[in-house]
């Protein structure tokens, strides 16, 4: 298998004794994916060839590193991982590079879309040149998309992703290793593993108990790895940082719940440290490898990077001591506002329509405020249509079931003289009956009048309905009129008795005491 | 539009802010429920009723269009704003000052002088340029009550503002719509029945 092929030439030499269980492992899971992925691997195995060689190595040696500090735990999982790479990427192109990111973006939160459209476009171009590098990555990401699900191992995984895209390869850094290892949320799932092996181990450890779910996350992530994998092959560190930055912050919003309160624990922890310190949370050893890692390779770019970071408006909610910038409380405390903002932005670019293409914060702005004047604008031409049917309509002819049925004859017809509405009331109504705006209520009027005896009957229902009127002028009369206007309309259907009528009324009755 | 994703819109809509620090989304996604709707298209039509009383027992002043569109303008931002059951600081303005929008508005508006002075300051400063401070007070003045606030909580407040102003359309529409129907429809046989009785 040509999987066989580049994963021994780049593997093989970096670890002895994973070959041979990789292969075994890849040719187990990864034959039933190859065939989609024939074209992906021979593209992948040129380009391993030329570049991952000394990732592999680094990869290799930073695992021999790792291994050695955490044991077994380590070895079993490199092994894992190597065999769970072949699965994972295999796996991860088992279709067309462009269709796993997108159902991915279509899945992920909203607050995702902004920055989860990023990787997608970008994936197709890189997609079948840096597999190896971008195996790392789809774990990552599969798994911190997996812990969505799970509260502590999100964050976790989180950490894990953003650890695994800043590292690809960089994995050198035993002290930022041992942060990782010393800090950890507490990822139930990986323990302590994930935090000291970097990027590649975690992932795949955590890729072994999530394929399944983990595939289309993971080719998602794959693919935004390869680009940034590119990027790290063409030296442009700073990019590849922000570019994984912004899937951690992707993949982080994707949580839901975690983020949120990590993100603010690590704004927190860096305002309270200068960075350099561990706190136990896996974004501040993100933080912190991160740190160390821009320093070790290009601190330029990385500032660069950084320094232009917070000003477009997608901003990365991940709040890092920057290498290179001010790291006392005034400048953390601005990073952490500014990404508060920016994070609101991106909120509301999400409620306005037709602003995701949109970028800057004063065009932003501008479309909010144009939307809420239109909103505002909208309402006003609303209540001025609702202002001029009102009088003409009965307004009983919306009858919500929850509406309590009592009150009076308020909206009446004025075609009816007060005479007859005060014969009909005999209670002090004649205010509220003047302004008659319903017409079967009027009608109903007119029955009742027409037997004494009736407007006495019916009197205890509008006295009560009065006393609640007077009470606080709610819409019990008129609900008593909107039945009224049912009744009346039943009954002229029927032939109208008084009798009907006032069981009616009093079944109304019923309905309004309770 | 904003979902978040199962687990956490269980949660959230359970615990409400329980697990975001910030609790911008969930407030959000209870303005798009139905229920909400419902019980703010109610509290709605009671007070438009009231509003038609107040409006005809007074005929001669409040039987202007006019005047009584406004009347149910602040009638629906009132019942707005009771909606929002005052977690909000636009809907706790326009529950206590709901005039002073009215009124007090071009008052409001001379302070832009000030703001121009702090915008020179906040360009010394370079923390927000001017063109953002700018607008800032424009969105500020848009939504009630959140004139004087910064602009992280200002976002937050426009955003749940946004929402509850999208759904005050939505059942003043279907509102509006419902009387427009009701109206052609129970016209003809309202007119001839006076004929009848009388």
């Amino acid at each position: 298998m040509e999987n066989d092929a580049f994963w021994g030439s780049n593997w093989h030499s970096a670890m002895g004794k994973r070959p041979p269980s990789m292969s075994s492992a890849a040719d187990g899971q990864s034959l039933p994916c190859f065939v989609n992925d024939a074209d992906l691997e021979t593209a992948l195995s040129s380009l391993v060839s030329s570049q991952s060689s000394h990732l592999a190595a680094s990869y290799g040696a930073e695992m021999r590193a790792v291994s050695g500090r955490l044991g077994t735990i380590c070895n079993s999982g490199e092994i894992s991982l190597v065999s769970q790479l072949h699965s994972a990427h295999s796996s991860c192109y088992s279709t067309p590079l462009n269709s796993p990111p997108k159902p991915n973006l279509s899945a992920r939160d909203h607050p995702v879309q902004g920055r989860g459209g990023f990787p997608g476009p970008a994936n197709p171009s890189p997609g079948g040149q840096l597999m190896p590098l971008s195996a790392d990555p789809w774990f990552a990401e599969g798994a911190a998309r997996l812990s969505r699900g799970g509260g502590m191992s999100s964050s976790s995984f989180a950490g894990q992703l953003g650890i695994l895209l800043e590292t690809p390869g960089k994995l050198s850094r035993a002290s930022s290793s041992k942060s990782l290892a010393g800090s950890r949320i507490g990822a139930p799932e990986n323990g302590n593993e994930p935090r000291v092996l970097g990027t590649a181990l975690m992932e795949m450890e955590t890729r072994s108990r999530f394929r399944g779910s983990l595939t289309p996350e993971a080719s998602e992530l794959g693919n935004g790895r390869e680009e940034s994998s590119i990027e790290e092959a063409s030296s442009l560190r700073g990019t590849s940082d922000s570019n994984a930055r912004k899937r951690k912050a992707v993949a982080g919003k994707g949580k839901g719940k975690e983020p949120p309160s990590t993100y603010s624990t690590t704004n927190m922890t860096e305002e309270n440290s200068d960075a350099k310190r561990y706190k136990p949370g896996e974004i501040n050893a993100v933080v912190k490898m991160e740190t160390e890692q821009n320093g070790d390779v290009d601190g330029e770019p990385r500032k660069e990077d950084d320094n232009k970071a917070p000003e477009p408006p997608k901003d990365y909610i991940h709040v890092r001591a920057r290498r290179g910038q001010a790291t006392d409380a005034h400048s953390l405390a601005e990073r952490v506002r500014r990404e508060k903002i920016s994070k609101r932005m991106k909120f509301l670019q999400d409620l306005v329509p037709g602003c995701n293409k949109v970028t800057g914060k004063a065009v932003m702005l501008d479309e909010i405020i144009n939307y809420v004047q239109s909103l505002q604008r909208q309402v006003e031409f609303l209540s001025m249509k609702l202002a001029t049917l009102n009088p003409q309509l009965d307004n009983m002819d919306i009858l919500i079931p929850k509406q309590m049925y009592q009150g009076h004859g308020t909206m009446l017809q004025p075609v009816y003289p007060p005479e007859m509405a005060s014969a009909a009331y005999p209670y002090s109504h004649q205010p509220q009956v003047s302004p008659l705006q319903g017409i079967e209520t009027s009608d109903l009027e007119s029955q009742f009048v027409n037997p004494p005896s009736r407007s006495v009957q019916l009197a205890p229902i509008y006295g009560f309905s009065d006393a609640t009127s007077q009470l606080g002028d709610f819409c019990e009369e008129d609900d008593l009129q909107s039945v009224a206007q049912i009744v009346f309309r039943h009954n002229q259907e029927t032939a109208f008795s008084s009798a009907s009528l006032h069981e009616q009324m009093q079944a109304n009755q019923m309905k309004i005491e309770p | 539009m904003a979902v978040p994703n199962a687990v956490g819109e269980s949660v959230l809509a359970g615990g409400g802010e329980r697990k975001r620090k910030r609790g911008s989304e969930p407030p959000l996604a209870k303005w798009r429920t139905e229920g909400e709707q419902r019980i703010y298209s109610s509290r709605l039509i009671e007070a438009l009723r009231r509003v038609c009383q107040s409006s005809d027992s007074a005929p001669s002043a409040s039987s202007s269009d006019h005047v009584r569109s406004c009347a149910v303008r602040e009638a629906a931002d009132r019942v707005l704003a009771v909606s929002a059951r005052g977690r909000t600081r636009w809907s706790r303005a326009i529950l206590s000052g709901r005039t002073l929008k009215h009124r007090v508005r071009p008052k409001a508006r001379r302070p832009k002088p000030v703001s121009t002075a702090c915008v020179a300051r906040a360009a010394a400063q370079r923390r927000k340029p001017p063109a953002l401070e700018k607008k800032t007070r424009v969105l500020g003045r848009l939504v009630p009550g959140c004139r004087k606030l910064s602009l992280p909580s200002l976002l937050e407040e426009a955003s749940d503002y946004i929402t509850a102003l999208e759904m005050q359309v939505r059942a003043m529409s279907a509102i509006a719509e419902a009387f427009s129907a009701a109206g052609s429809a129970s016209l003809p046989p309202t007119h001839a029945n006076p004929m009848r009785t009388l």
